[in-house]
């Protein structure tokens, strides 16, 4: 929807801007047979790679779907095209440097100073009108989508006939948009720093050739106005290699930062502001559930994390009971997909180690996590669990009962409505179950 | 032996080449040679390539979960690899535009011998290095000992009888995950117990150099024996075989300089073809000297042939489109694994299609296979059962189904529908709460009408897991309410309704 809109335009202009100036400072640097031109065209060359990366990138993980190949998408395309563009830069750089510390060793003096400058300062012109194009961007996507949204959406629940429901659904649809505005805001917040990723990735490549453009201007006037002639190198033939160095340090302190966050998404490591601690802590507390192991959370791309775990529990119903209780612990802190796996206790292996790791151990060492190291969930297996599963069991004995005979019917409406009642839950989810129900 | 220590072996090859580097610098000094100098800064590159790779393999060896990451840092030699493949297509980038260069101005190579001195040097430590890495590129000769080793040894885990091995738990888990991945692939191929792997030991220990004898293809056991390590490993040699091909070009270029160039005497005039922009007025000049006086011509040397000046640059370039070749697999595959695709030997299709035609099974959906690192693969899937007690059945056949396709680590949700509720046949129980539907990894994000209409359906399921107990009140919902196709998750055949 969004898609085909400016943001593409302004890109295949930044491409076409890129590309015609690449050609004519080659052609230039030909015709005037200066090799800094030639040199500097080769920039913009790999300015082109970097944003082609960055598009192509970008389209793979807006694109497609789910298959067979990738059950997950390509989302996290953008953050291995980032990662990519932030290291293609960095061994530009240490090229750079390695020309800048050889003309510092054997410094010559700029040729042709006016063709230079000239040239030098169109370039600078086209890599800050890259800049401008692509600090734009995030703010110009961001104010499309949502108004296509709530309308959207509130079309679909208006659509929803029969004659009770319609109210409910108005209800019910009136509640979840009044939830989305502060959802909308923090998810728009992420889907920025992904595509941002993706991005800055570009955009540090424009930023590390407009930093060149500048030097070589710099350089080319202090040329122009101080001529050399004929005269063996003084200082004015330092001032290239010294500032390139310089430049070359600034640049590379700002790739970093971009490595360091496509790492966190690439290894796989828990994602920013989510405290494991905290979070395996909270899990643990939610009654039904004896021990925890496996937690894992890691953030696929752009904000959508993902979490999976196997909790011990005695009996199906304080799995299903839990179950909900965990999704909400997992929701508070931000990861919305997440899978977890009960396992019953059986009083022969410990409540720490998994019940069902794989058919044999001997598979221990294609786990993710081996299991005879003491694992994470360590802290979480308490047992006093143990006294507060079972006085619920007692509790919950006559539904129990009941979740293992097929099919359920209506009396123990009344009991499921009782558990919904007694589950810990929000106001507006009891509000939504109840007219569900 | 202390050579298939990866880590050493990286620490020696990076002691030389940097000891390289610094000579190089040392001798460029002297002889004030710059293309020394330059040829240099590809050794300091190789460093570089080098230290990624350690770091890389420190990072890997901590296999347990942290606070920072719950899955251990083993994907760091894949990220590592991803690097280096990178980092030396760049490389290859600067090369090709420095041999460009060079064809609009050659130089001509100042004090051959120097150059093929210390070129020979080179190229005497890169094959070096080939050596050393090249077991990792072949596919792990050095492995075949530690397999027959550790077959031994596998009653015992702890005790691995390689004396030689330091005792750090990298080096050990390393062995473990090597031979359970062969005890692995016997048990998946003949779908033996733990019980029975002890009398196909001995056997496997003379069938399997490195391979094995299950049902796995050959060369995919070697993918998935140690591939991170592999991976990582290949993107050194690679830069290696780079700078090696590198050392080749400028020795045979130093030498067919050094024979056959005719150089310029350093007093005398002397015409120089080759180099055309300031030699113009210098060639009218010794064309006039030339008919001017004729018994001073023998004494004008001409510059020797030109091409050898273009031999350079064109052997750049076929050096370029070598390495290009052999670093794309590299980063593809790397790539690949970072991207948390199916592993190639892992056909989603039928797994699902196992999983569904189990008895027991209801439907399956959230099926998530992807590959950590090496032989380390994960699934989790969500199952759909009639109630907790066919659940329990069913568990140990589904995690078998797994375990024979090599994934191991698995995460199986039972969600229970009462039987007879045909509407809910893929659609999950369990999802997050409507507005989340963006934030969730698959499925309800991607598709515009499916984001609209699982927001609505999963409105009564956020609590829904005690509601699953009413079918009669389920189905009218069901049938007064239009059904919403919806895109189901794998497999883009079926299609699920909305509850509502």
């Amino acid at each position: 929807m969004g898609r085909y809109s400016g943001k593409t335009c302004r890109l295949i202009l930044m491409l076409v801007l890129t590309v015609g100036f690449f050609v004519a400072e080659l052609v230039s640097g030909y015709l005037g047979n200066s090799i800094a031109l030639v040199s500097d065209s080769f920039n913009m060359l790999s300015d082109l790679i970097s944003l082609c990366v960055g598009l192509s990138t970008g389209r793979i993980a807006r694109r497609s779907r789910r298959g067979p190949r990738a059950t997950y998408g390509y989302s996290r395309a953008e953050a291995v095209g980032a990662l990519s563009n932030a290291v293609f830069l960095t061994a530009l750089c240490f090229t750079i440097f390695v020309e800048a510390v050889l003309r510092l060793a054997r410094p010559e003096p700029i040729d042709d100073a006016q063709l230079v400058l000239i040239v030098g300062t169109l370039g600078l012109a086209v890599n800050l009108v890259g800049l401008l194009v692509f600090q734009d961007w995030g703010a110009c996507c961001r104010r499309r989508r949502p108004p296509a949204l709530t309308p959207a959406a509130a079309a679909v629940l208006r659509a929803v006939p029969g004659g009770a429901p319609t109210g409910e659904a108005d209800e019910a649809g009136d509640s979840p948009n009044d939830q989305k505005s502060p959802e909308e805001g923090s998810e728009k917040k992420k889907e920025r720093k992904s595509e941002a990723l993706n991005i800055r990735g570009v955009l540090l490549h424009v930023m590390g050739d407009a930093l060149g453009s500048v030097v070589v201007v710099v350089a080319a006037t202090i040329f122009h106005v101080l001529p050399l002639g004929n005269a063996p190198c003084n200082w004015q033939c330092y001032i290239d290699p010294s500032l390139t160095i310089i430049m070359v340090f600034i640049i590379l302190s700002s790739a970093f930062p971009l490595i360091k966050e496509t790492s966190i998404i690439l290894l796989q490591m828990v994602p920013k502001g989510v405290n494991m601690q905290l979070l395996t802590d909270r899990l643990a507390r939610v009654p039904g559930v004896s021990s925890l192991h496996e937690v894992h959370v890691w953030e696929l791309a752009g904000g959508k994390n993902i979490a999976t775990l196997h909790i011990k529990c005695q009996t199906p119903t304080d799995y299903q009971d839990a179950a909900y209780k965990i999704r909400k612990v997992f929701h508070e802190a931000g990861i919305h997909s997440v899978t977890i796996q009960p396992e019953y206790i059986d009083h022969k292996t410990s409540q720490l180690l998994c019940s069902s790791p794989c058919i044999s151990k001997a598979c221990d060492s294609q786990l993710c996590c081996s299991q005879r190291e003491p694992p994470l969930a360590k802290t979480n297996g308490y047992t006093e669990k143990n006294d507060s599963c079972l006085s619920e069991l007692r509790k919950d004995n006559g539904s129990s009962k009941n979740d293992i005979e097929i099919p359920i019917e209506y009396p123990l409406a009344e009991d499921s409505i009782k558990n919904v009642k007694n589950c810990d839950k929000s106001d507006e989810k009891s509000q939504l179950s109840s007219t569900r129900l | 032996r202390w050579w298939q220590n990866r880590r050493a072996r990286l620490l020696c090859m990076l002691a030389l080449t940097f000891l390289f580097f610094v000579v190089e610098v040392v001798v460029s000094r002297v002889t004030s040679s710059l293309a020394m100098l330059s040829d240099s800064f590809h050794m300091l590159s190789d460093v570089m390539a080098l230290v990624v790779a350690l770091v890389a393999v420190r990072f890997a060896q901590r296999t347990r979960a942290t606070k920072k990451n719950t899955f251990g840092w083993v994907r760091a030699e894949v990220m590592g690899a991803l690097v280096n493949a990178v980092f030396l297509t760049a490389l290859c980038f600067t090369i090709l535009l420095e041999a460009i260069e060079r064809f609009t101005e050659p130089h001509e190579i100042q004090q051959p011998l120097v150059v093929i001195g210390v070129g020979v040097a080179g190229l005497i430590i890169n094959l070096l290095g080939l050596c050393l890495f090249n077991h990792h590129g072949v596919g792990g000769h050095g492995h075949s000992h530690g397999h027959g080793h550790s077959h031994s040894g596998r009653q015992h885990p702890r005790s691995s009888p390689k004396p030689e091995q330091p005792p750090g738990d990298g080096e050990a888990a390393l062995h473990r995950e090597e031979t359970s991945t062969l005890v692995e692939n016997c048990s998946s191929s003949n779908g033996v117990s733990q019980e029975k792997l002890g009398d196909m030991k001995d056997d496997m220990a003379d069938l399997q150099v490195n391979g094995n004898a299950g049902h796995y293809p050959l060369d995919v056991e070697e993918v998935e024996e140690d591939s991170s390590a592999q991976l990582n490993m290949r993107g050194v040699f690679l830069h290696v075989f780079g700078d090696a091909l590198g050392s080749v070009i400028v020795v045979v270029n130093a030498l067919l300089f050094y024979g056959l160039w005719n150089p310029c005497p350093k007093d005398g005039p002397c015409f120089n073809p080759c180099v055309n922009n300031h030699c113009m007025e210098n060639a009218t000049l010794s064309q006039t000297l030339g008919r001017a006086n004729k018994s001073e011509q023998e004494s004008i040397t001409v510059a020797g042939p030109c091409w050898l000046l273009y031999l350079d640059p064109i052997l750049c370039l076929m050096m370029v489109c070598i390495l290009l070749y052999t670093t794309y697999p590299l980063l593809r595959e790397s790539a690949l694994i970072l991207l948390q695709t199916v592993p190639k030997q892992i056909d989603v299709h039928s797994l699902n299609s196992k999983l569904r035609t189990l008895e027991g099974v209801e439907a399956v959906h959230e099926l998530h296979i992807w590959q950590l690192a090496g032989s380390r693969i994960i699934g989790t899937a969500h199952i759909k059962c009639p109630d907790p007690s066919t659940y329990m059945m069913v568990a140990k056949r589904i995690k078998e189904i797994f375990h024979d396709e090599g994934i191991h680590a698995t995460t199986i949700q039972p969600e229970f529908a009462s039987v007879g509720s045909e509407s809910g046949r893929g659609k999950c129980e369990f999802p997050c709460r409507t507005q989340c539907a963006l934030k969730q990894c698959c499925g309800t994000g991607e598709d515009s009408t499916a984001k609209k209409t699982e927001k609505s359906s999963s409105l009564s399921i956020s609590c829904s897991e005690v509601v699953i107990e009413f079918p009669k009140t389920r189905r009218t919902k069901s049938e007064s309410i239009p059904s919403v196709k919806l895109e189901a998750n794998t497999d883009q055949n079926e299609q699920f309704e909305s509850s509502l």
